[in-house]
């Protein structure tokens, strides 16, 4: 694109510090912030949990929440906001900056139908009619790719999918045809193949209007594949800025580097080369597991069932990592729950050792969930907060009896020292630590009663790209040191790609296809493995 | 949406079976001899010096002398047409006794709950709406406030003052719209306080969900953000508790009408309660165990038309 010179820039940050109330003292979260994106620009900011990307964009938008301080300079479009009145910046919000929040599930109105939510817009900045509004908001859903907009207008956000609902906010920020949008992490909620139809949406939309974005964006290789510029953030400074081409492939700071090392990327995931897979001893074997819930027809009246596991047969050996890719709804984490028994499957077979699984019940079950221990997705949700780690590390083997209380004690110090905790934190409580050292925590947990078999469900996805990295590797050494089988479930190709011996493709309840991850990654054979890998963000820049 | 009807008409029926199972349970239990309360030996215990006879003829015509089980059924037919016997006091048809007090209550309680919603309602959203700090932190003051006053101290204060005072309003009496203007503020400032506090908390967190921040990105003002977001999705778990207050304000009615000296079922029952008036007091429990019953009927009636979310579940059954 070509620009005249000297042009203002429509976004100009200088030297943008935001401090909030901590618990004790103030914590700095953006130190000295400038940023400047020209008419049209694409620009991605970069960085992990807490390094000031999500205040920087929030400060823009004046979203900072009560309690915070800002200093420094925002000005959009030649006007200093710092200094505004409130009710100036209510002209300029949604009129000359539009944002796209990060979580479409929780960023619509609950009570409100979708249509007269861009219709709001609408009716605050151009004083038309609530007639007039709504089918110009019928217009723009259309134009942000929502299918049936007329019908979906008149719908409620829970009636609509969330990769439909983030296009309603797209639609929203982009109805005043602003001309800076400011996009928080708009896709990190959303299965890859629909992020990717989403940020083509997006980009489409902005660049027929002229409007820049700031995407804000944790996922190096989105930024990559959607901005003309990428600025790096760690700690609240900006650390590096400059083409994606630059930034990824020759990045100057320490920081940027790590972060790129720490992608796991198709490229990765097949340099690390994992020992062939051999034929091992099968541990679990599942032979068509069937999971049937009733389901309410939409007549109301009709009560059809609705198969979220349907048919699905694979068996784990001892030692291997078995893993099972999907995206949302297709059937994954059900079948880790059949696994695991914390859900019964409606027919099917299920064996564990050659012991039967599947209708096992009462005290020989509770005996049997020792040797399948499950890690969850979300430390934050699956630790007590308030437990000691060592009562966390603890629990298991008290809740069977093992061993005095010494003894567990001792155990619990082994554990933590296993998972590279130092003992120190035995005595924190969970809310205390990291969201990687909590994840580490339940990995102590679940290895607390000597398991066979580990199933995590998407037990990084919580966890920023470097933790992930690292969590990545604690349980391939914990695999080789122990003997464990891991079922791994994950919705991210390229993470599977790194640590497992073979993979299924699972879509609405079934497998599509399942083999060794060198056969799913180089040669899949059915048309949605292939989808999925074309969606993974970061392809072009990294493989190349 | 019929199922989801049926299923809460159900539960309501079940309910209310249940109240008078307990309290006829609980007051069968009890050591009194209501054919002793009847011939007047105060407390129920001695009935010495009283012709065996009569008081077999007593037991036998109100059916005292029938097994539990048959007396339950008896009563439970006929409580279900509406009969809930007759007083062992005065002889008075419960029903009937109830039918004549229950407008005045039901006018102390209606105005009890309109001022209890409103001052709810505003005194919640002032806490959180004006900018100024010092009138929230003052308005965030008052519920815990209204909670702790006693409200018989607060009737007396209102009597004193008001009434005795100012010369304002009547201090006692059933007589028109101002008397019962004192009674029906001493039993909404509990209420309307409870209301108060659960609401601004509600809004509170409303606040802080992020389609808040969205609405705030589209340029909405603070009065659209209230008004055109807040105030609904907050006034949902609001609403619930509305209904639970309901049964709070028969308790508050027995207060008010002893302080105010007002005719009612507060102090009907009271009386009956004093004087171990087992028919009377079953009948109370009934109308108390019906009106609870039918407001959070009525509550779960409303909800799905202020959450579309309810709605398609209420659908879907």
């Amino acid at each position: 694109m070509t620009r005249p010179p000297n042009r203002e820039p429509v976004l100009r940050v200088r030297d943008l510090t935001v401090t909030y109330h901590g618990i004790d003292s103030p914590i700095t979260a953006v130190r000295g912030v400038d940023l400047d994106i020209m008419p049209g620009e694409v620009v991605a900011l970069v960085g992990e949990s807490g390094s000031g990307k999500s205040s920087t964009a929030h400060a823009v938008v004046g979203l900072l929440p009560p309690g915070s301080r800002m200093t420094g300079s925002i000005r959009v479009d030649g006007v200093e906001m710092s200094t505004l009145s409130q009710a100036r910046l209510c002209d300029i919000r949604g009129r000359v900056i539009g944002f796209v929040p990060q979580d479409p599930s929780l960023s619509l109105d609950p009570t409100k139908r979708v249509g007269d939510q861009v219709a709001e817009v609408l009716r605050i900045h151009d004083a038309t009619s609530q007639r007039a509004a709504r089918s110009r908001a019928v217009d723009l859903l259309e134009a942000a790719g929502l299918p049936d907009p007329a019908v979906r207008a008149k719908q409620y956000p829970h009636e609509l999918s969330g990769g439909m609902r983030q296009r309603v906010l797209i639609a929203a920020a982009l109805a005043c045809r602003p001309a800076l949008v400011i996009a928080d992490e708009p896709t990190s909620a959303l299965d890859v193949t629909v992020q990717a139809q989403i940020l083509d949406s997006l980009d489409q939309l902005t660049r027929d209007m002229g409007t820049a974005v700031l995407l804000v964006t944790h996922d190096l290789g989105v930024a990559a594949d959607r901005a003309r510029r990428v600025v790096v953030m760690s700690t609240g400074r900006i650390v590096e800025h400059g083409t994606p081409q630059t930034v990824l492939r020759s990045p100057a700071h320490s920081y940027t580097q790590r972060l790129i090392a720490s992608i796991p990327t198709l490229g990765t995931a097949m340099a690390r080369g994992r020992p062939e897979p051999r034929e091992a001893t099968p541990l679990l074997v599942a032979h068509r597991l069937v999971k049937e819930y009733r389901h309410p027809g939409r007549s109301g009246r009709r009560r059809s069932r609705f198969r979220a596991v349907d048919d699905v047969s694979f068996t784990i050996g001892k030692g291997e990592t078995f893993a099972i890719v999907g995206e949302s709804g297709s059937g994954k984490s059900t079948t880790a729950r059949l696994i695991t028994r914390l859900t019964s499957a409606t027919a099917g077979d299920l064996t564990l050792g050659g012991i039967d699984l599947a209708r096992t019940k009462g005290e020989a079950l509770r005996q049997m969930r020792k040797r399948i221990q499950l890690v969850h997705q979300n430390p934050d949700a699956s630790l007590d907060p308030r437990m000691t780690v060592e009562a966390i590390v603890e629990e298991p083997m008290w809740a069977f009896g093992v061993g005095t209380a010494p003894l567990r004690r001792a155990r619990a110090a082994d554990l933590v020292d296993q998972v590279a905790l130092p003992r120190s934190v035995l005595q924190r409580r969970a809310r205390e630590l990291s969201g990687g050292q909590r994840q580490r925590v339940a990995i102590a947990r679940a290895l607390a009663l000597q398991p066979e078999l580990l199933v995590c469900d998407e037990p990084v996805s919580a966890l920023d790209v470097t933790v992930q990295a690292q969590i990545l590797d604690l349980l391939t050494g914990l695999q080789a040191e122990l003997g464990l089988s891991y079922l791994f479930i994950s919705h991210d190709l390229a993470v599977v790609g790194q640590i497992s011996d073979r993979v299924a493709v699972m879509r609405n309840g079934r497998i599509l296809e399942l083999g060794t991850t060198e056969e799913i990654f180089s040669a899949p054979q059915s048309a949605y493995t292939r989808q999925l890998l074309d969606a993974i963000p970061g392809r072009g820049v990294f493989s190349a | 949406m019929i199922w989801y009807l049926l299923q809460r008409v159900l539960q309501a029926v079940f309910v209310v079976w249940a109240a008078y199972t307990l309290t006829f349970t609980v007051l069968f239990m009890l050591p009194s001899d209501p054919v002793a309360i009847m011939l007047g030996t105060a407390s129920g215990g001695e009935t010495t010096g009283i012709d065996p006879a009569q008081i077999a003829a007593l037991r036998a015509e109100y059916g005292f002398d029938q097994p539990v089980i048959v007396q339950y059924l008896t009563m439970l037919g006929d409580a279900l047409r509406g009969d809930f016997g007759q007083s062992i006091l005065t002889g008075a048809r419960v029903a009937e006794r109830i039918a004549t007090e229950l407008p005045h209550t039901l006018a102390l309680g209606g105005l009890a709950l309109v001022l209890a919603v409103t001052l709810g309602f505003t005194v919640g959203m002032l806490s959180i709406y004006p900018r100024k700090r010092v009138v929230r932190s003052a308005l965030t003051a008052l519920p815990p406030l209204g909670i702790a006053v006693p409200s018989f101290w607060l009737g007396i204060l209102l009597i004193q003052q008001v009434s005795f005072g100012w010369g304002l309003l009547p201090a006692t009496g059933n007589e028109g719209f101002a008397s019962l203007v004192l009674p029906a503020l001493t039993m909404a400032v509990p209420t309307g306080a409870i209301l108060a506090q659960v609401f601004a908390a509600s809004l509170r967190v409303t606040l802080a969900e992020p389609y808040i921040d969205v609405v705030r990105a589209k340029g909405a003002s603070r009065a659209r953000i209230f008004y055109g977001h807040a105030i609904r999705n907050a006034t949902l778990p609001t609403m619930t508790l509305v209904g639970l207050l309901v049964g709070n304000l028969v308790g508050g009615a027995a207060i008010a009408e002893t302080i105010f000296g007002r005719s009612g079922i507060g102090r009907l029952t009271v009386q009956a309660v004093s004087n171990q008036d087992i028919p009377m007091v079953q009948g109370v429990v009934m109308l108390a165990a019906v009106t609870t019953v039918t407001v959070t009927l009525l509550v779960d009636l409303i909800y799905p038309l202020i959450d579309p979310r309810v709605r398609t579940r209420a659908a879907a059954q």
